[in-house]
């Protein structure tokens, strides 16, 4: 009797955007600009301070702000998971190069500075982002930079970040079903290729519908 | 003499008639398109996990890559304006650098200082890559661009990486420098590979950079 196999488990794919607290504490319905702002000062005051207490305290804030505003700790903390490797070598550098406290220092500013980052993408959508930015640009008006312009480029970006994830994870196996998994090149090219036929598709959408003056 | 003609040559006719417009750069809808897309392919080589190469198998990863073949492909200002945009759409919050980081947190890490050069970089590399693609004979695009992206390489992302590597981590210059020894042959292996691509693309959709 032929023992069937069974099936390889398909790849859980890596989800870039949206990847949002759920729940509608008081960080998810204030507006996104206000949130970038109070990140930028918080990160700012971290890195101008540059005091073991002042950097420790920011961590301490963070996770007690996530707690107060509903955001499981288990997705802020998930960032950790994904940045070990870069925080194990920030350790094992700062104990060979610095004494304890400048290290203590050091990785707390680190982490207080990553997870508040972290708190604002749970709580906030992409797109709330991109409207961020346009009011930004608004004042380098003068020198040229159209604000519309590069929202449509971020929406585009947006859009094109699956797409193009999609072409390299593609372009990975067909290189490695060719005995190839170790060229660079074989799996550089389909995705740069790819990207500039999505360009040229989306350039022609546009001009179809009229965005070129935008 | 009516000819029918594809939806191709009518197109690149309709293009053609402002040849000025698309050399000044970031002004019609394709230019739009061009910097948006460039910056997703920079954010989906950051995410990509670090790839064994070569008989040795040492992980590397790509995000530079992205940006050099922005630079090599878009030329100087579109190659800025899409590495830019990257570049703030991160810091703004999105989670689109290494690791899913995103937001100004990455200043206060040990890549700030090569995230806030990837702009300037594209912007050298992009300069460099014009004028060859322009002036150079397509057999010497290959051995051209490759001077192109290691420049950049050279000239702005290992200095600033290095100062934002002693800020940041409270070491010094000269630490900071042999830190960043580790990251040299990668970098000529992914500038040789940015390169060839570029080239092939320059020959494969030579509309992309206006000649």
């Amino acid at each position: 009797m032929r023992v069937r196999r069974r099936p390889r488990r398909l790849r859980a794919r890596e989800q870039v955007l949206g990847r949002r607290a759920p729940g509608s504490g008081l960080l998810h319905r204030s507006p996104a600009g206000l949130k970038v702002a109070a990140l930028a000062v918080f990160t700012a005051v971290i890195l101008v301070v540059r005091e073991p207490v002042v950097s420790a305290g920011g961590v301490v804030l963070v996770l007690l702000t996530a707690l107060a505003v509903q955001v499981p700790l288990r997705m802020l903390l998930a960032l950790l998971r994904r940045l070990w490797l870069l925080l194990l070598v920030l350790i094992v550098l700062q104990m060979l190069l610095n004494d304890p406290l400048t290290a203590v220092e050091v990785l707390s500013r680190i982490l207080a500075a990553l997870l508040a980052a972290q708190l604002l993408i749970l709580t906030t959508e992409p797109v709330e982002l991109v409207g961020v930015l346009r009011v930004l640009l608004t004042p380098l008006k003068i020198f040229g930079v159209r604000p519309g312009r590069a929202a449509l480029a971020a929406l585009i970006m947006l859009r094109s970040i699956p797409f193009l994830a999609d072409q390299f994870h593609q372009a990975g196996q067909q290189a490695a079903a060719r005995g190839l998994e170790r060229s660079l090149r074989a799996r550089t090219v389909p995705l740069l290729l790819g990207a500039v036929e999505r360009a040229r598709d989306t350039g022609r959408a546009l001009s179809a519908r009229g965005i070129d003056q935008v | 003499m009516m000819q029918p003609q594809s939806a191709d040559t009518v197109i690149s006719a309709a293009e053609s008639k402002h040849p000025q417009r698309r050399t000044r750069g970031g002004n019609s809808a394709q230019d739009i398109a061009l910097i948006g897309v460039f910056a997703a392919l920079i954010a989906v080589l950051a995410f990509a996990p670090p790839i064994p190469v070569g008989s040795f198998g040492v992980p590397i990863t790509l995000q530079t890559m992205g940006v050099a073949l922005t630079g090599l492909a878009l030329g100087p200002w579109r190659g800025l304006a899409a590495a830019g945009l990257y570049v703030v759409l991160g810091l703004l919050g999105l989670p689109i650098f290494a690791g899913f980081a995103g937001g100004f947190g990455v200043l206060a890490g040990p890549s700030a200082g090569y995230l806030l050069a990837f702009p300037i970089t594209a912007l050298v590399t992009g300069f460099i890559a014009r004028v060859v693609v322009r002036r150079a004979a397509p057999r010497w695009w290959v051995p051209l661009l490759f001077v192109a992206a290691i420049g950049g390489s050279i000239l702005v992302t290992h200095p600033a990486g290095i100062l934002g590597m002693s800020l940041n981590l409270q070491v010094s210059l000269q630490e900071a420098f042999f830190m960043d020894i580790v990251f040299w042959p990668g970098d000529v292996v992914k500038s040789l590979t940015a390169a060839a691509a570029a080239a092939l693309v320059h020959r494969a959709a030579p509309w992309i950079l206006v000649r």
